[in-house]
């Protein structure tokens, strides 16, 4: 292997693993595990105060399904890294701006088909019943719409999340920092006993977040009156995951 | 970020210049070969895969919980991730890109296939049993037909995602439309950049009507409908 030290991979990534110094510092673990965090979570705010309202209010007037649904196909058909680079290269400059903008781009699409999906499938017999108690459309919207939509915002939410924090992985490739900093680090000096070690990190932040937004949503859904699930409609499917 | 000495236009540094598309063609030809053979490679391989994969899922209950379990796991390990960890075992050899995505298209075909396959309707199994066909001529003259939009809509999704993801192999060097973007961030040219992000979309676009195009040459009962 091209290390210069007579090392296995394995020995290396345990190595990397039980280092004290990889824990502390400006290139620590704990420091990484931050920036992570708040890369994804300043993105996923921003996306979600977009998103979130504007599906809603869609979805409550029954209009514009067809720009949402094309929203959602062209991200799917845009690279995230070549728009990243292109930012990067851009009035933005290297680092943080160019990582939170790619991000959050991506993380609309999800939540905005979801909220969208998920009030405007909210039974016509509901919205009848809601507004023949003298509720006025605000009331209907947030009082019989958005509280029955609700699992599937949610799952909307959880998507754009794990969606968000696998990307930002991607930050490190134009300086910013977050886990993807051991992958693009360790590769540039061929230690791959960080890059492994990164991939894990990773990897692991990323399942545990999926399966803790999976229990937010099944008791989102459990406590919102709803004793079925919601389904998607046959057309928009169930939302494939997106590979990053 | 060094400007290096590709004449008078990088210094202007512009979004677009149709005077690098026409001075690189052959380098755009040769990206667009590599760039489409990986897609297709590990288009093939995940759909190989996929198949016996969702047949096995439908035997019983457990597997098909801990297949696509799995696939979900397998799915939140970010490409840049994997790429860069097979790296020191295939180099810069085609398989370092190849298998990773290959492992994603599969998850998104596994669910499609099995999608497509429990839709199929009881009716339709009842009558090709009640006519004496054979499981395995219901599988090929009734359930794999019926199924194929599913199954379709999954091989497009996969195929659009694939060659979004080729695009990260070029951090490692691979070829494809992804080096001379990663070399452009290097180089901070604009244009080289723009021209092959513009060359990712046309071609998941042109790859997406492709399939459609098959769809519908595949299943033309299902033209009369729409």
């Amino acid at each position: 292997m091209a290390t210069g030290a007579n090392v296995s991979i394995p020995d290396q990534v345990w190595q990397w693993l039980t280092t004290a110094a990889n824990y502390s510092g400006p290139g620590g673990v704990p420091r990484r595990l931050a920036e992570h965090a708040a890369l994804a979570g300043i993105s996923m705010a921003i996306a979600a105060a977009l998103a979130l309202p504007l599906g809603v209010i869609l979805g409550h007037l029954r209009r514009g399904g067809l720009i949402v649904t094309s929203l959602a196909n062209a991200s799917r058909a845009i690279p995230v890294v070549g728009v990243l680079i292109l930012l990067a290269v851009g009035p933005l400059g290297i680092g943080r701006s160019p990582a939170i903008v790619a991000l959050v781009i991506f993380a609309i699409p999800p939540m905005l088909t979801n909220a969208f999906t998920g009030v405007r499938e909210v039974d016509e017999d509901i919205r009848e019943a809601a507004r023949g108690m003298g509720m006025n459309a605000r009331q209907v919207l947030l009082q019989a719409e958005v509280p029955l939509a609700l699992p599937l915002i949610a799952a909307g939410v959880r998507l754009a999340g794990v969606q968000v924090w696998a990307t930002a992985t991607l930050a490190a490739l134009v300086g910013s920092g977050g886990f993807g900093r051991f992958i693009v680090d360790g590769y540039a000096i061929q230690d791959y006993g960080q890059v492994y070690g990164g991939v894990i990190y990773i990897a692991a932040t990323a399942v545990l977040l999926e399966v803790g937004l999976a229990s937010i949503e099944g008791w989102l859904r459990r406590h919102s009156g709803q004793s079925r699930s919601v389904t998607l409609p046959a057309v928009l499917g169930p939302p494939p995951p997106q590979p990053l | 970020m060094a400007l290096s000495s590709r004449g008078a236009e990088e210094f202007s540094n512009p979004w677009f210049s149709w005077s690098y598309i026409t001075t690189h063609t052959h380098d755009i030809l040769a990206a667009t070969r590599s760039h489409v053979t990986l897609t297709l490679l590990a288009v093939a391989i995940g759909m190989a895969v996929a198949f016996p994969l969702a047949l096995l899922g439908r035997r019983a209950r457990w597997l098909r919980g801990g297949v696509l379990g799995l696939s979900n796991v397998l799915y939140s390990i970010p490409s840049l991730a994997a790429i860069v960890a097979l790296e020191p075992i295939f180099h810069l050899e085609i398989w370092t890109v190849v298998l990773p995505l290959a492992a994603y298209s599969l998850v998104i075909l596994v669910r499609n296939i099995l999608t497509g396959l429990d839709e199929v309707p009881a009716e339709s199994l009842e009558a090709a049993r009640g006519m004496g066909l054979g499981p395995l001529r219901i599988f090929y003259g009734v359930e794999l037909p019926l199924a194929l939009p599913s199954i379709l809509a999954g091989l497009r999704i996969a195929t659009v995602s694939t060659i979004e993801l080729v695009v990260i192999g070029g951090y490692i060097g691979q070829n494809g439309y992804g080096q001379p973007i990663f070399e452009g961030l290097h180089d901070n040219y604009r244009a080289e950049i723009s021209t092959y992000v513009l060359l990712t979309v046309l071609l998941a676009l042109v790859a997406d009507l492709l399939i459609l195009g098959g769809q519908r040459l595949l299943t033309p009962w299902r033209r009369a409908r729409t």
